[in-house]
């Protein structure tokens, strides 16, 4: 028989499909952003900032040289040099370095000596300018002059004889002393790339040249030394060879059992060409929608999408079983018998993949939208140009033996069989009280615990900040942010005092507010008398110190220190990581050292547009509200499901009967997760509401049975429920966990569901 | 005449050959067999200060790269180069660094330009320096000039003097501000003794 035109222009259509599919589409891994939405404006910014910002373009370097052992000078510096000559890196530094922030005290502090001095010019300025303290600071001065930083000291000291641009360092040098007591046999080093930690490929470039130039550093020195690495571009490019890897070793697998399965049903090549035809062309259509409206497709709707395959393969199924064989006008007229249930079923299928994009997890968007598309997209075509691709010389299969004596089985022992059920279902109601729900939502990605173990060992080597827990301050001005932040240093201070605090890096003594820098300059002014003056001079003198040249004190300039200026010095790579700035809102991280929570956030509480910052507890926070949005999407997806089936057979009894295996498939599976104690999450429940979306479809075949045959209709859901199962089933074989547990969940719950429909519905008469 | 001349000039060749001093021949004479020590007398002269500076104490060398300046008056003050390692005490105001030498800063720098001149390290002088070098019949004059330097600065300048057939005497350091530092080197002592006081002084150093 000569292919219809249709099915030609189809054919030639295909390839141009696929192509704009893949080269039109901007592909994105960052799982952070499918699975993290931030509920208010900060946690936005700052998920945004950890994604693309300055903390996202950084590795943390750390080479051991083993116990009781120290890295060569020599193998640091032929290193660090061979490390700034790759392409991508802007700098990298030693974590203990401090030759920038010392050439920034000459060359920018020291001019703003009278802004900077002091958070408390009140408390600060009489125990610098009485006689005695006068007199020490002179003393002092000498000393300095004759040190190894004579040259330093000498640059700002006429500038600013007093020294106040140090004055507020003396409160960090006690920082960098501790920061700086590491041991050392580890040599720790910051590296700074152009491009953002998600620009994976470039990342894993330029880790491999890392990972080179140490090896042959190491070689070159005879040194045992060892490398270690983290840093947000570890983790995103660990995450997307995972999902790369997921993604092909699944496709393969599913595309092969699927062709297997295929063979084995329908036992024909053809067959399977025209169906997987069908299926590139929903995904392709799938993947151009989403793309055209996000802008980009994640991996992960990839992923979790390419069980729509499992999904949309039932309409052309159902087509199929009931019209291969049939001329064209009569595979037609069975086909328009037969779209009402198809098309119900797509609609309860649509609805549950709807409800999980208006749940609000930013990832499963996409993911509704392009199951959404399939569906809609697969529907139609079955209905319109697949009888065209259909041959009338197709086999016919005969059923197989089980799916012929189930229903018989199952219409004989009904009564027996119901009441099984129902035991079941009371256990499993029971049950329900041991449900363990997920606490931490670190646990949904155990397969990067390596990493996070070995962040924590390189962490430890560090300094003793805790990274995932800071103080958050937010302005939508810079002033208001650094005032914000001025007043939290001083509850910081408070709680340091009582115990609660051992440390925290804020912006000062780099930066203050303009308020304070005023404030600052117009006390030391008036505190600056001619009596003052005098004690200076006599201290210099006495010291042998040239008043000519250091017992002016001119502190009257008036240019205070922006921000701006700040980061466009040396010093800025220590702050830069501390900053967040946007035209709306602004961000700014004190970091703590070890600390009770509990004492921060009493000191804190009452302060607005200030928030003690756990990453943890808000993952922790996350867990609990996804798990509170999934059970009320499930439970608003159920109900619309069964309002539909209502409008459809206007009887309560039908709607109950046809949803009841998808209904007690759901009970049944819960009940095993309570029984054995597995920690349920979100991605429990939405692979739960696929799972009951996909088994209702089977209700309204079954109940509707609209060709009459009874057993053709089940030998069609027989197919479809093995492909699905088959498909999710694959996601097993996934290393990304929240993909396994998709697995578990569907597979499961389709099996139950079709095996359960010749128990819980007595269909239309053949 | 011409014999005269000719006679003159003969018996003038050996000391022509005396008085023609190389920086090589400097350094060779510098360089220790085990270890050495030297006593200096400093004067800084410090725009800041109304009045000069003085210390004195002693420098010790030990080859390949060793170095220690121990400081006796004004105060006791003790500062140790080995390899690119820098480490400086001083006891009076409990002070204790450890860190990288910086060849761009002027203490360290002489403490660089020493280092290279005791152990007769040319090399490492090459390294750092620009180095020109003077002699004549009575004395020997080397000039060094820091390479590493800020731009708008001038370089930080390093004269090292010595009698003809002597190790240096004399060393001055100019720094780019217009101060200076001064150094007279005398009574040079070598030998394993030399030696020992250095690893003890050196302990006692990294001990703190």
């Amino acid at each position: 028989m000569r292919p219809s035109l249709a099915s030609l222009f189809f054919f030639l259509c295909l390839p141009l499909l696929i192509a704009i599919a893949v080269f039109t589409t901007h592909f994105q891994t960052n799982i952070a952003a499918f699975v993290i939405a931030g509920d208010n404006a900060e946690e936005i910014l700052l998920a945004s900032e950890i994604q693309s910002g300055t903390l996202s373009r950084r590795y943390i370097l750390s080479v051991d040289a083993g116990e009781g052992k120290q890295v060569s000078a020599v193998f640091i510096q032929r290193w660090l040099s061979q490390l700034k000559s790759i392409s991508g890196v802007v700098d990298v530094w030693a974590t203990d370095e401090k030759r920038g922030a010392l050439s920034a005290l000459a060359s920018l502090y020291a001019q703003h000596g009278a802004q900077l001095y002091s958070r408390t010019p009140e408390q600060a300025l009489p125990e610098i300018l009485t006689e005695s303290a006068l007199i020490e600071r002179a003393a002092g001065l000498r000393q300095a002059l004759l040190s190894p930083q004579a040259q330093m000291i000498k640059k700002i000291v006429v500038q600013d004889p007093l020294l106040l641009s140090l004055n507020g360092f003396k409160s960090i040098a006690n920082q960098f002393k501790t920061q700086n007591n590491t041991t050392p046999q580890y040599a720790n080093f910051i590296l700074e790339t152009k491009m953002s930690g998600m620009d994976v490929p470039e990342q894993i470039q330029i880790q491999e040249q890392i990972n080179t130039t140490f090896t042959a550093q190491k070689e070159l020195s005879q040194q045992s030394y060892q490398l270690d690495m983290t840093g947000i571009p570890l983790f995103a490019a660990a995450t997307q060879s995972m999902m790369e890897t997921d993604i092909k070793f699944v496709s393969i697998i599913s595309a092969v059992a699927l062709t297997l399965l295929f063979l084995f049903i329908f036992r024909s090549f053809r067959v399977m060409f025209w169906v997987f035809s069908l299926l590139m062309t929903v995904m392709a259509v799938a993947v151009i929608i989403t793309n055209f409206i996000f802008g980009s497709v994640h991996g992960m709707t990839i992923a979790i999408g390419s069980t729509l395959i499992g999904v949309c393969i039932d309409y052309p199924i159902h087509v199929l079983v009931h019209a291969q064989g049939m001329e064209l006008e009569q595979r037609l007229t069975r086909i328009k018998k037969i779209f009402p249930s198809l098309l119900m079923g797509a609609l309860t299928t649509l609805i549950g993949y709807v409800a999980l994009g208006l749940s609000g997890y930013p990832g499963f968007q996409q993911v509704a939208v392009y199951t959404g598309t399939g569906i809609i997209v697969s529907l139609l075509l079955t209905r319109y140009l697949f009888p065209k691709l259909m041959t009338a010389g197709a086999k016919v299969v005969a059923p197989f033996r089980f799916i012929a004596f189930w229903p018989v089985f199952c219409q004989r022992y009904r009564w027996g069989l119901i009441s099984a059920v129902l035991v079941l279902s009371v256990a499993g109601i029971v049950q329900l009280d041991r449900l363990q729900w997920m606490q931490d939502l670190q646990q949904l990605t155990p397969e990067l615990d390596y990493l996070k173990v070995q962040d924590k060992k390189i962490r430890e080597r560090l300094v003793s900040m805790e990274p995932g827990r800071f103080v958050l301050v937010s302005g939508d001005s810079l002033e208001a942010t650094l005032q914000r932040a001025e007043q939290v240093y001083l509850r910081l201070d408070k709680v340091k005092q009582e115990g609660g605090l051992e440390d925290y890096f804020g912006l000062y003594p780099w930066v203050l507010s303009q308020q304070q820098q005023l404030k600052n300059q117009r006390t030391l002014l008036s505190a600056l008398t001619q009596k003052q003056r005098d004690f200076w001079r006599n201290a210099l003198q006495k010291q042998g110190l040239s008043v000519q040249r250091l017992g002016e004190l001119d502190y009257t300039q008036s240019e205070i220190l922006t921000v701006q200026q700040v980061l466009q010095s040396p010093v800025a790579k220590l702050l830069s990581n501390q900053l967040v700035l946007s035209d709306q809102q602004n961000l700014l991280i004190i970091w703590l050292t070890a600390h009770q929570p509990e004492a921060l956030q009493a000191a804190l509480v009452d302060m607005p547009h200030v928030h003690y910052f756990s990453q943890r507890d808000m993952l922790n926070r996350m867990a609990v509200d996804y798990q509170q949005r999934a059970q009320v999407t499930l439970l608003a997806g159920l109900a619309l499901i069964a309002f539909l089936l209502w409008l459809r057979y206007k009887s309560v009894l039908l709607t109950l009967q046809t949803l009841s295996p998808a209904f007690l498939a759901a009970l049944l599976i819960l009940a095993l997760w309570a029984w054995t104690g597995e920690a349920i999450s979100f991605l429990h429940l939405v692979g739960f509401l696929l799972a009951v979306a996909i088994c209702v479809d089977y209700g309204i075949f079954y109940q509707e049975n609209r060709s009459g045959h009874l057993v053709l209709t089940y030998q069609a859901m027989a197919a479809s429920m093995l492909t699905s199962a088959l498909v999710f089933g694959c996601l097993i074989f996934a290393q990304t966990s929240m993909l396994q547990t998709l697995a578990k969940v569907v597979s499961c719950g389709v099996v139950l569901g079709f095996l359960l429909c010749p128990v819980l519905i007595r269909p239309k008469s053949d | 005449m011409i014999k005269k001349i000719a006679v003159v000039f003969l018996l003038s060749l050996p000391a022509m050959g005396f008085a023609q001093e190389s920086i090589e021949s400097v350094m060779a004479r510098m360089k220790p067999d085990i270890a050495v020590k030297i006593a200096y007398q400093e004067t800084r002269y410090m725009g800041l200060f109304d009045d000069e500076w003085h210390g004195s104490g002693y420098l010790y060398a030990e080859i390949p790269d060793v170095m220690l300046k121990q400081q006796l008056q004004p105060e006791v003050e003790m500062m140790a180069a080995q390899g690119s390692q820098l480490t400086y005490s001083k006891p009076a105001t409990q002070t204790f660094h450890q860190l990288q030498i910086d060849e761009s800063n002027p203490m360290m720098a002489s403490l660089a330009a020493f280092k290279g001149m005791m152990t007769g390290n040319l090399v490492y002088l090459r390294q750092l320096y620009d180095l020109k070098f003077a002699s004549s019949e009575l004395s020997w004059t080397l000039e060094m000039l820091a390479k590493d330097h800020e731009p708008e600065e001038e370089p930080i300048k390093i004269i090292m003097q010595g009698l003809s057939e002597q190790a240096a005497n004399k060393m001055s350091v100019i720094l780019p501000d217009g101060d200076r530092s001064s150094y007279e080197l005398s009574q040079p002592q070598q030998g394993l003794l030399i030696k020992t006081k250095l690893v003890v002084l050196l302990q006692s150093l990294k001990g703190q």
